[in-house]
């Protein structure tokens, strides 16, 4: 299986932004390794409450968060559960496949992180 | 004086809140204060003096563009410019939002160089344009001023010419009238001038239907 490097974290454009900041670059992967788990169950609790507003406020959030690191794969996902729940009706079938993607993308996404993460440190 | 300008970022995601504050504090020469929600918000612009304002579209209970309208009651653009910062980079989000006020927006994920062009834009903006006010006010104290010395001239010149008449008839009550209440006159036009020499602050006030009038006190 080939897997495409870098396809979830977008490490150069993420480094551009931060030029001469080397270090709170680092310390933002940190922080955000820490908290990502806990931004996608508030998502989760929402569509399990079947409460709209919480899905688009929580899904919204994670979105902005997640497009920090330039990942493009878990900032659509996150659009498309906004967007769903924006709608106020939803199909819940649909709703709970786009949180499975949403759970894999930030998975992949955080193995990126902590691969750049352990490279930095070694460095 | 500390030169350093006061942005306040309002923003309910504390993790972007505390990137963005310790992006813009690392590369520019600014004092960042932060607000998680509308109601953090109004309540530190109550209270501490903020030079520009970062605020989020999108947060619960009082969303970005509401708390914009509310800052609006009190604060007008060139007073305290405000950029929204979102990730709903629709025209019609951008359109309705400086509609209501915002003076300019940024798209997230937000790029810091940009940002920080932006900001220092607006701050120039606003401080260029408060220097004009106060320009203005000082030209209109000038011909204040102006006036009031040419007001001066008229009860002078009948203070002197009944003194003269005066000196020449000692009983004309008339002219001894006349004379007391031009010097009272010219007495509270200088008591005026010296208000305004000391510096007093200057007010501009709607008087009797909408002219615009300067009140000093």
């Amino acid at each position: 299986m080939c897997e495409i490097k870098g396809k979830y974290f977008d490490e150069a454009t993420f480094l551009k932004n931060f030029q001469g900041m080397e270090d709170l670059a680092y310390d933002m992967v940190v922080i955000f390794l820490g908290s990502v788990d806990s931004m996608v169950a508030e998502v989760e609790n929402a569509i399990k409450s079947n409460n709209a507003g919480q899905i688009e406020i929580s899904a919204h959030s994670l979105k902005g968060s997640v497009s920090n690191f330039y990942a493009q794969e878990c900032v659509q996902i996150a659009f498309k559960i906004e967007q769903m729940a924006c709608g106020k009706s939803y199909d819940n079938n649909e709703m709970n496949d786009c949180l499975k993607i949403l759970k894999t993308t930030t998975k992949n996404l955080k193995k990126d992180l902590v691969s750049f993460q352990d490279r930095k440190k070694s460095a | 004086m500390s030169t350093e300008k006061n942005i306040l970022l309002v923003d309910d995601s504390d993790f972007d809140r505390m990137m963005l504050s310790r992006a813009l504090a690392n590369k520019g020469n600014y004092n960042i204060k932060d607000a998680s929600s509308g109601q953090q918000c109004l309540k530190i612009l109550n209270v501490e003096k903020i030079d520009i304002i970062l605020l989020d579209i999108m947060m619960p209970d009082m969303d970005g563009n509401e708390l914009l309208v509310k800052i609006r009651e009190k604060f007008n653009p060139v007073e305290l410019p405000i950029i929204m910062i979102t990730g709903k980079a629709e025209a019609t989000d951008v359109v309705n939002s400086l509609k209501l006020g915002a003076n300019d927006f940024i798209s997230k994920p937000v790029n810091f160089e940009v940002a920080l062009m932006r900001i220092s834009a607006q701050i120039k903006i606003s401080d260029y344009s408060k220097e004009m006010i106060k320009l203005q006010q000082l030209s209109a104290l000038h011909a204040l001023v102006a006036t009031y010395n040419h007001e001066l001239n008229n009860p002078l010149a009948i203070a002197i010419a009944n003194l003269t008449q005066v000196g020449f008839d000692r009983n004309n009550d008339e002219a001894i009238k006349n004379t007391e209440n031009a010097l009272w006159r010219i007495a509270d036009i200088v008591k005026k001038i010296k208000e305004i020499t000391d510096g007093s602050q200057i007010d501009f006030v709607d008087y009797n239907g909408g002219q615009n009038m300067l009140k000093v006190k």
